[in-house]
């Protein structure tokens, strides 16, 4: 075979390569995002778990705080009953408050406080909340490196031809519909 | 904090890269040298004696590049192991420290690494290290006096250290660092030995050779004496960066570097010395274990950068103006933590919703995004930014935050605002944003909502610019507003007043007329 045939071949496969390369990397980060995203559903599920246990084991101390143990309980049932997104939010919102609520009462309980149970479970509960902020922070730095990639050559070209979109990140701010101002100076 | 962890990923492969060279060089000089001074005798090769000795050198140096890879390839699979053995750790299930399982577990989620096996050594002196070849077999090992010693805080700050050594692959580069090490001593053993076993032939022959091939000869042996110093000192200065590169890592993972800068400051205030360590794993540790070594610690032969260093980098971070020595603005994230986590860290959930009483962000089961479905953010039409704060104008209040001048009142909408007559900067007053916003013309009715946020990176970058409003207020922040990679402005946590360089307000009204995307 000639000198230029050669050529050709090698240019092709190693375009087929780096073409490979680049679409498997997409689509690896583009899982990644998902899986982090997954990480986030499980830790809130597992505060969910958490707090049947934590309320019997208030019970039995603070029986004067009856409607605040119920407050618990129900705005649990309501952020694992909640459906739609709004709902969710709303409902895992009124469980964190109602979770502040019963904290702040069982320090006036001494004996509560002491319990070896109560402060495992606090414990376990701190640390779900971290768990929560820090897979939602995993998640977020894998969508700006996910979108990063969408949008630098050459990842962009493959990105466009087989249709990737951006993800979005968890924003922590409030998002508001906001007009546009006019602006002379 | 980014920039410093590529300063050090670059800082470490040139290190390396170096290292290669040296092989390289050390090789190519011994060979060449080898075969000028060969050259001449083989065709004659009157002395069998004198080949044998070589063949059996060589034979020598395969054999010893042969135990060289085994002992590599050992230190790879088993070395995590022998490790572990060696400073008496044991492994630990979640019931004996739930704690410090827990911490690991968020420290791992952060980093998206599974968890790493736990261990604890059972020693009075503070310190910790993190071993295995790859995250899946990760093991991280405290010690028992550490444990005792730390706020949650700081055992995060630790624990994120070993968490980004994992995940930095550091074990692994060390690994390759050593065997390249070695291979420049080996190489330059066998030089020696080469000359060595041909007695005093060269000195002999030396008259025969021309002069570029003595000129090579010298070169070599000066290589072969000075390379495999120079090699441990390059390795040395690999082990240096890849220990700031951690700590950079790990005030990345927890974004509180704080906490890491505290658990480094009361390691290195205890006098206790590690029984178990020695000039083997010392390397492998949070800190020196080898207290001596500490002294001299920025010296040429350490493991470990000067702790005190580490400490002033983490302080810097953690203060958000790098190099500003004079900074007095209070260690703000401090408070907030505390208040946020207070009675149970609730404060974290909050800020993953979003604070109830604002509307905030709220957080769309993991499977309606997955199902590829637009989540629709719920919006709080009430939700205001905090009204701004009573401006009293004070020393460094009313100032350009960018170049110090005096403001002037203008105003936008009707509204009045500040401007600045020498850079064309404009300060929107706290609240005044929105409010703004909503007065103007409704001209767009397809303007995207999500248009308008700040666009948080996770890690707020802390400006030097101050806020013209709020004396005495912690730098302004740097945010970016709107998609994508947004538009960056400042703003004062405190007032929530924000800051437009010149053009940059324009910029920002000019891409709302284009839903907000950046387009040309």
């Amino acid at each position: 075979m000639h000198t230029g045939g050669w050529i050709a071949i090698t240019v092709v496969v190693l375009l087929v390569v780096v073409f490979v390369g680049l679409y498997n990397g997409l689509v690896k980060l583009r899982m990644r995002v998902k899986n982090a995203w997954a990480q986030i559903d499980v830790q809130l599920k597992r505060r969910h778990d958490l707090i049947p246990n934590l309320v019997e084991t208030c019970r039995g101390y603070m029986a004067h705080e009856r409607e605040t143990l119920e407050a618990v309980t129900k705005a649990r049932q309501q952020a694992v009953d909640a459906t739609r997104i709004a709902d969710r939010a709303q409902a895992e919102n009124f469980l964190t408050q109602t979770l502040r609520s019963l904290f702040a009462v069982s320090e006036a309980y001494p004996d509560l406080k002491a319990n070896q149970n109560m402060l495992a479970l606090q414990e376990e509960l701190t640390s779900t909340e971290n768990k929560i902020a820090f897979a939602r922070q995993f998640y977020n730095d894998c969508v700006l490196t996910y979108n990063t990639r969408l949008q630098v050559v050459p990842s962009n070209l493959i990105a466009g031809l087989f249709n990737f979109k951006p993800e979005e990140m968890f924003e922590l701010e409030e998002e508001a519909q906001r007009e546009a101002p006019q602006v002379k100076f | 904090m980014y920039k410093q962890i590529a300063a050090n990923v670059r800082a470490s492969w040139i290190l390396i890269i170096l290292t290669c060279l040296l092989l390289a060089l050390v090789g190519f000089a011994v060979g060449t040298a080898t075969a000028a001074y060969l050259a001449p005798h083989v065709p004659v090769s009157k002395a069998g004696q004198s080949a044998a000795v070589r063949i059996g050198g060589r034979l020598g140096l395969v054999g010893a590049g042969v135990l060289a890879i085994v002992m590599s390839l050992v230190s790879y699979y088993a070395g995590d192991r022998c490790v572990l053995a060696a400073s008496r750790a044991k492994k630990i299930r979640k019931r004996d420290h739930p704690r410090l399982f827990n911490v690991v577990e968020e420290m791992a989620i952060a980093a998206g690494i599974p968890r790493p096996e736990v261990y604890v050594i059972n020693d009075s002196a503070p310190n910790a290290f993190a071993t295995g070849r790859n995250p899946k077999t990760a093991k991280v090992a405290i010690t028992t006096g550490l444990l005792t010693k730390l706020n949650r805080d700081e055992l995060q700050g630790v624990m994120a250290h070993e968490v980004a050594h994992i995940r930095n692959y550091d074990v692994l580069f060390a690994t390759m660092l050593g065997v390249l090490v070695g291979a420049v001593a080996l190489l330059c053993d066998m030089f020696y030995r080469g000359t060595w076993y041909s007695g005093g032939r060269w000195t002999r022959h030396r008259g025969r050779l021309g002069g570029g091939g003595g000129f090579l000869v010298v070169l070599a042996f000066l290589l072969a004496l000075v390379a495999p110093l120079l090699a441990r000192l390059l390795q040395l200065a690999v082990s240096r960066r890849r220990e700031y590169l951690a700590d950079a890592s790990a005030a990345l993972l927890t974004r509180y570097p704080l906490g890491l800068a505290s658990a480094l400051r009361k390691i290195s205030a205890d006098p206790e010395v590690l029984e178990v360590a020695n000039r083997a794993t010392q390397h492998l540790y949070i800190v020196n274990p080898i207290k001596p070594f500490e002294k001299r610690a920025e010296s040429l032969f350490s493991t470990h950068p000067d702790i005190n260093d580490r400490i002033r980098r983490l302080e810097e971070m953690g203060h958000g103006a790098a190099g500003l020595p004079s900074l007095t603005a209070p260690p703000a994230p401090r408070g907030d933590r505390a208040a946020n986590r207070s009675p149970l860290g609730v404060g974290g959930l909050e800020q993953v919703l979003g604070p109830p009483d604002q509307g905030g962000v709220g957080l769309p089961p993991a499977t309606a995004l997955l199902a590829g479905k637009t989540v629709p953010p719920p919006r709080d039409p009430s939700a205001e930014l905090p009204a701004p704060a009573s401006s009293a104008p004070g020393l460094d209040a009313e100032a350009c935050p960018r170049c110090r001048d005096g403001l002037r009142e203008v105003s936008i909408a009707g509204r009045p605002v500040k401007g600045c007559d020498s850079c064309g900067g404009i300060w929107i007053g706290g609240g005044h944003l929105p409010e703004l916003l909503r007065l103007a013309p409704r001209k767009l009715t397809a303007t995207d909502g999500r248009f308008l946020n700040f666009v948080g990176h996770g890690w707020d970058r802390v400006s030097r610019r101050t806020c013209p409003d709020c004396p005495g207020a912690p730098p302004l922040v740097e945010k970016r507003l709107g998609k994508d990679q947004g538009i960056p402005v400042d703003v004062c946590k405190q007032c929530q007043g924000v800051w437009f360089d010149d053009g940059e307000l324009s910029m920002t009204v000019a891409r709302i007329g284009r839903g907000g995307k950046t387009g040309s």
